[in-house]
């Protein structure tokens, strides 16, 4: 306001300094001079409130507003922002350093002026217009879950220290993570996380633990350090399988998991490979039957199965007799594995059906093992032709690598071009 | 054979072939071996007569692990366990002493077959019509390879046997071994059998060295020595031990005089009986060398075995053993005889080249002994 004051005093004075001079005019002549009055407020509203409070009063409804129904079509923010670039402006400079190199070849930029960019401008423009679209992170492959952007299957933090001991080597998977609900009558619906998580060294310890929290990052850790306190001892065959055959079931929930030789892999249910990677299980087949959906009861029975294995000296004290390793590789060669550490072997034996080694665990049980489905067209005679043909041609590329080491076969020469 | 020209050619050369083996199995047998000396002499008959043999079986050893060694290409088998009896698992021991000797047994030390210039017959007035080789083959039933008569009409009108090679070509076609391939593999050539060699990989060479060829060929021959040669100047004779092929190397040593680093070897790992059953072998080989009435003193003991339960399964153990021995203990009555044979032998017999080495390694076992000695006095 003073400064819209000082433009009229400003004019005022003009007159007055002419009056001494002039009065007589002003009698006179009768000529009033044109005095104009231009508001000019260089401080505004616009100038001292900050970015939301402005958006507020051009958005935001008040809260009795609110209840009479108004401002049902909001107008969305706009990100002014946007488009924007550091250096750039309306005087259309040139920074050296900031919007352009400081040496273009041997010369060195100086700071200039090339006027304001019109494409900049309508860019910025253009953007305000635009609608943002909301960009996920990508994960790497190893770094995601079973499936989709679900967190089961995921790594997270390894324990949290306990004393001096850091828990090094050690890996948290998480097995299930999901919202569950607690509703009463007093307070409403109360949501929780519950965070279902495996940890292990990878060499023969592991354990497991369910955890809920209102968050579902301090789940996993509560229950990442709760499992850490349950740690357990899971005996393994030569470091890379089970130890035997084992059956073993939680509720509904059956397992039949099966040793395998090295090289075969983990062919089994995805919560059971998770497991058996953070223990240190790399070979293994198992066959879930039942309920395959209750990841809980499925990680209670493969672990109750893991720890109940019985060594092969126990196996040798219980039945009184010798546990014999064979081996194709090395030609079938009988290597005493264990031998009753009383000395007293049984001369009756069982019958020889109840003494197989593979069968030994599953107290009489079998799992189902489903025969390889033969596709539709295998009766075909076109499809038989053409086996019939495969199988006359598949020595011959063999046949004609091998001529080709002894450089028995022609070389194979460049197609000569057509010009020629 | 649709032209009446074209078959009476056929029917002369198959008449031709079948006089001819008549007159080729009369003539093999009474073809005599000639020897001029130990260079070109065939070392088969040696080799195989029963002192040798026993010989080389008890110097082989009876490592079962080694012997059942592990087979890679077999590498990803599940183990199979067996939940057996006392009883049952002395029969299964048994078995596999048995399975053993079987595997141990020795690929015969032959001389190389040389190249037979025979020719049956020569028709040159067919030579015209021939625009590749006629192989007639022996394809009846029950005959070995070897023994198998393969005669090949050559292009030049000429009826001759087939070279070893052809002959090896032509059975392959009938009775298919699908391991040996139709020509020689490359690892058998000289230039990459040395970079196989430096991976010291003895055992699968030599295995499939005895696959590919005959024991007769020159390749063969030639492989194997190598492979021995290399052995001794790697010191790595403990690779050989408990296979079959410990005792075809220690007889090509004796054979080409040069027992010393198998001897320093022997020394070094306290196996001095087999040290004085080499020196045996070796004066077996070579008559003119005369050691043999000391020799003799030494090996003569006398087993007195007790009739107990356990000396008997012992004793039918040795016997499914047939010849081959864990590891013999040295007899400590005649330590000082067998040392001074050692040393007669380094003296007079052994190369310059090699002397020293096995002199030192008499002495050290010389001191060792006489420091384990006093130790024992003391306590």
């Amino acid at each position: 306001m003073s400064v819209a004051r000082y433009t009229v005093s400003f004019a005022l004075r003009q007159i007055n300094g002419h009056s001494k001079g002039a009065s007589h005019l002003l009698t006179s002549c009768r000529v009033l001079p044109t005095v104009s009055i231009y508001p000019a407020r260089n401080n505004s509203f616009f100038r001292h409130e900050d970015n939301d409070r402005l958006w507020a009063s051009v958005t935001g409804v008040s809260n009795t507003g609110k209840k009479k129904g108004r401002g049902k079509k909001q107008r969305s923010i706009i990100n002014l922002h946007r488009g924007q670039i550091i250096g750039e402006g309306r005087a259309g400079m040139v920074w050296p350093g900031l919007t352009s190199e400081t040496k273009r070849g041997d010369e060195i930029v100086k700071r200039s002026q090339h006027g304001p960019k019109q494409e900049y401008f309508d860019n910025i423009i253009k953007q305000r217009g635009a609608k943002q679209t909301f960009r996920s992170v990508k994960l790497m492959p190893l770094q995601r879950g079973w499936t989709g952007t679900t967190r089961a299957g995921t790594r997270s933090y390894p324990p949290d220290p306990v004393g001096d001991y850091d828990f090094e080597g050690f890996e948290t998977r998480i097995l299930q993570l999901k919202k569950v609900t607690n509703t009463s009558g007093t307070v409403k619906a109360v949501f929780r996380f519950s965070a279902m998580v495996v940890v292990g060294n990878k060499n023969g310890i592991g354990g497991y633990a369910v955890a809920k929290a209102k968050k579902w990052d301090a789940a996993v850790r509560k229950a990442t350090n709760q499992a850490a306190q349950r740690l357990q001892y899971l005996h393994r065959y030569e470091g890379h399988t089970l130890n035997h055959n084992f059956f073993s079931q939680q509720t509904a929930t059956k397992v039949y998991a099966f040793r395998k030789e090295e090289g075969y892999g983990l062919v089994c249910h995805r919560c059971l490979k998770t497991i058996c990677d953070t223990i240190g299980v790399h070979n293994m087949y198992a066959k879930v039957e039942g309920s395959t959906k209750n990841i809980q009861n499925l990680t209670k029975a493969f672990f109750n199965g893991l720890r109940e294995q019985e060594t092969h000296q126990e196996l040798a004290d219980r039945l009184k007799l010798h546990v014999v390793e064979i081996r194709k590789e090395h030609d079938y060669l009988p290597v005493v594995v264990a031998s009753p550490s009383d000395g007293e072997v049984t001369k009756e034996p069982p019958p020889k059906e109840e003494l197989n080694f593979e069968t030994l665990y599953f107290d009489g049980k079998m799992s189902l093992q489903k025969g390889k489905k033969r596709p539709f067209y295998a009766e075909n005679e076109g499809h038989k032709r053409a086996e019939r043909h495969r199988r006359m041609l598949r020595i011959q590329r063999k046949a004609r690598h091998e001529r080709m080491i002894y450089e028995l076969e022609p070389p194979i020469m460049p197609k000569e071009s057509e010009d020629s | 054979m649709s032209c009446p020209n074209d078959l009476r050619i056929f029917q002369r050369l198959l008449r031709r072939t079948i006089c001819l083996h008549r007159n080729f199995s009369a003539g093999a047998s009474s073809s005599p071996g000639k020897s001029a000396s130990l260079h070109n002499k065939d070392p088969l008959p040696v080799f195989l007569q029963e002192r040798v043999q026993t010989i080389l079986k008890q110097m082989t050893g009876f490592d079962m692990a080694k012997v059942f060694s592990f087979n890679l290409t077999l590498k990803g088998k599940k183990p199979t366990f067996a939940l057996v009896t006392d009883e049952q698992l002395e029969e299964m021991h048994l078995k596999a002493i048995r399975k053993a000797v079987y595997k141990l047994q020795m690929p015969p030390v032959m001389k190389a077959d040389e190249p037979v210039e025979q020719v049956y017959g020569q028709d040159p007035e067919i030579a015209n019509l021939l625009d590749f080789k006629f192989v007639f083959t022996d394809i009846s039933i029950g005959l070995k390879d070897r023994d198998r008569h393969v005669t090949v009409r050559d292009t030049d009108g000429s009826l001759r046997p087939a070279t070893s090679d052809e002959k090896q070509r032509a059975c392959q076609m009938y009775s298919t071994n699908e391991v040996r391939k139709v020509i020689m593999p490359k690892m058998f050539e000289p230039d990459h059998l040395e970079n196989i060699l430096h991976e010291k990989n003895y055992i699968y060479l030599l295995e499939r060295a005895c696959i590919q060829f005959e024991p007769d060929s020159p390749d063969f021959i030639r492989v194997c020595n190598r492979v021995y040669n290399h052995v001794a100047e790697t010191q790595t004779f403990n690779a050989l031990r408990s296979t079959r092929f410990f005792g075809p190397m220690t007889f090509y040593f004796a054979w080409n005089n040069r027992i010393e680093s198998l001897l320093t070897d022997m020394i070094q790992n306290d196996l001095l009986e087999d040290a004085i059953d080499l020196i045996e072998l070796y004066q077996i080989i070579h008559p003119s060398v005369n050691m043999l009435e000391s020799i003799n003193m030494v090996t003569m003991e006398i087993d007195n075995v007790e009739q107990s339960e356990e000396a008997m399964k012992q004793l039918k153990k040795n016997k499914l053993m047939n010849g081959y021995c864990i590891k013999r203990e040295t007899d400590e009555n005649t330590i000082s005889e067998k040392l001074k044979i050692l040393m007669d032998f380094c003296k007079h017999h052994a190369s310059k080249e090699h002397a020293a080495e096995l002199e030192l390694s008499i002495q050290t076992y010389e001191d060792r002994l006489q420091s384990h000695q006093i130790t024992q006095q003391n306590a």
